[in-house]
C-alpha cells in the first residue's frame, strides 16, 4: 500500500526527468552551436576577405580597371561590376560573432534543485 | 630649244600645282584647331585622390566636354574650356558614392558642372609634337569660381584621327594631361569634416584627348 502513491508519481517524475534533461541537453547543444557557428562565420569572413585581396579599405562593388588607350597612350580607368569585401565586412563579422558568443553565455542549464527525484 | 620648252612647260606647271595644293596644306596646320573633347571612345577622365591620415580615397569621373583651340605653331594662343560632368564622379564603395553625390559634399543636383576656362598660358615649352606650360584660368567647383595655375602638357598627334576612329574620320588629336591640387575648403566641399577622415587636398589628374576633324 505504500508503494501505490510512488506507483502514480513514478511516470510524472521520470516524465520530469526527462524533459529537465531534455532541455538542459538543447542548451548545452544549442550553446556549443552558437559557438561553433560563430567561429566558423568568423574564419568564412576571414578566408573570403584574404581570397579576395584583403582589401583594407571599405567594401567595393565595382573595381577600377587601367585600359590603355594605344592611339592617344592614355589610361582609361573602366570599372568592373566585382564585390572585394573590406574592412567593414570583417568588423560585421566580428560583431555577429561576439553578439552570438555573448548569446550563448545567456544560456544557462535549468535549474534540478527544486525538481529532485528523491525527496526526504 | 623647242624640246626643252615642251619640257620645261609641263614641269614647271607640275611644280606650280604642287605649291598650289602645298599652300593650303601649309596654312591648314598652322591655322588654330578646334578640338572637341566630347570622347565617343569613353577614354577621358579625370581621376581624383584624397589621402588622408586614416582613410585614402581615390576615384574618377569620365564625363568630360569641351572644347580647346589650339595652334602647333602658336601654342600660346590656346584657348577653350574643359567641362567634367558631376554625376560621372565615381568610387568603388556605393554608399560613398551616395555620399560623394549629396548635397553635403558635391550636391551634384544642384551643381552638376565643374569647369575650368583657360585664359593665358606661360613657361610655354615645345619639343616635337609636346607642349608644356602653365595654364591659367578660372576654376569651377559647385558655386566657387577661383583662379588657378595649372602645369599642362599639350601632345599634338598630326593625323592620328584616322588611327582611332577607324578611319571613318581623318583629322588631327590633342592630348592634355595636367596633375594639379585644390582645397576642398576653398570650394565649400562639407569644409567641416574631419580633415583626419577626408583630406582637404584633393589630387586631381586629368588626361583628355580631342578630336579635330578634318572636313
Amino acid at each position: 500500500m505504500l508503494a501505490s502513491p510512488l506507483r502514480i508519481e513514478e511516470p510524472v517524475t521520470l516524465l520530469l526527468m526527462h524533459v529537465i534533461r531534455n532541455a538542459f541537453m538543447t542548451s548545452m547543444r544549442l550553446k556549443s552551436y552558437l559557438r561553433a557557428l560563430a567561429a566558423g562565420l568568423l574564419a568564412a569572413t576571414f578566408a573570403w576577405w584574404l581570397v579576395a585581396g584583403a582589401h583594407r579599405g571599405w567594401t567595393m562593388t565595382s573595381v577600377p580597371k587601367r585600359v590603355l588607350d594605344e592611339i592617344t597612350g592614355i589610361e582609361a580607368v573602366v570599372y568592373e561590376k566585382r564585390l572585394v569585401p573590406g574592412v567593414d565586412v570583417l568588423g560585421a563579422a566580428v560583431i555577429v560573432a561576439f553578439l552570438m558568443i555573448g548569446l550563448s553565455c545567456l544560456l544557462r542549464a535549468p535549474r534540478t534543485s527544486g525538481t529532485s527525484a528523491n525527496p526526504k | 630649244m623647242k624640246t626643252t620648252k615642251y619640257l620645261l612647260t609641263p614641269a614647271l606647271g607640275l611644280m606650280l600645282a604642287g605649291f598650289s595644293f602645298a599652300m593650303p596644306a601649309l596654312t591648314a596646320t598652322a591655322a588654330p584647331q578646334t578640338f572637341d573633347f566630347n570622347d565617343p571612345k569613353g577614354v577621358n577622365n579625370v581621376v581624383f585622390k584624397l589621402d588622408a591620415p586614416l582613410e585614402a580615397i581615390s576615384g574618377s569621373a569620365n564625363g568630360i566636354s569641351g572644347k580647346v583651340v589650339f595652334d602647333p605653331a602658336n601654342p600660346a594662343a590656346t584657348t577653350g574650356e574643359i567641362v567634367v560632368s558631376a554625376a560621372s564622379l565615381h568610387v568603388p564603395n556605393p554608399m560613398m558614392k551616395e555620399h560623394l553625390h549629396s548635397a553635403q559634399w558635391m550636391d551634384v543636383a544642384k551643381h552638376s558642372e565643374i569647369r575650368f576656362v583657360a585664359a593665358s598660358l606661360k613657361n610655354i615649352k615645345t619639343s616635337g609634337d609636346t607642349t608644356t606650360a602653365d595654364v591659367t584660368g578660372q576654376f569651377t567647383l559647385k558655386w566657387v569660381t577661383r583662379e588657378l595655375t595649372v602645369p599642362v602638357q599639350f601632345t599634338y598627334l598630326k593625323d592620328k584621327l584616322g588611327a582611332r576612329s577607324n578611319n571613318r574620320q581623318q583629322g588631327d588629336l590633342l592630348v592634355i594631361r595636367a596633375r594639379f591640387t585644390i582645397k576642398r575648403s576653398d570650394f565649400n566641399i562639407n569644409p567641416g569634416a574631419p580633415q583626419d577622415k577626408v583630406a582637404d587636398e584633393i589630387e586631381l589628374t586629368l588626361s583628355i584627348a580631342g578630336a579635330a576633324p578634318r572636313s
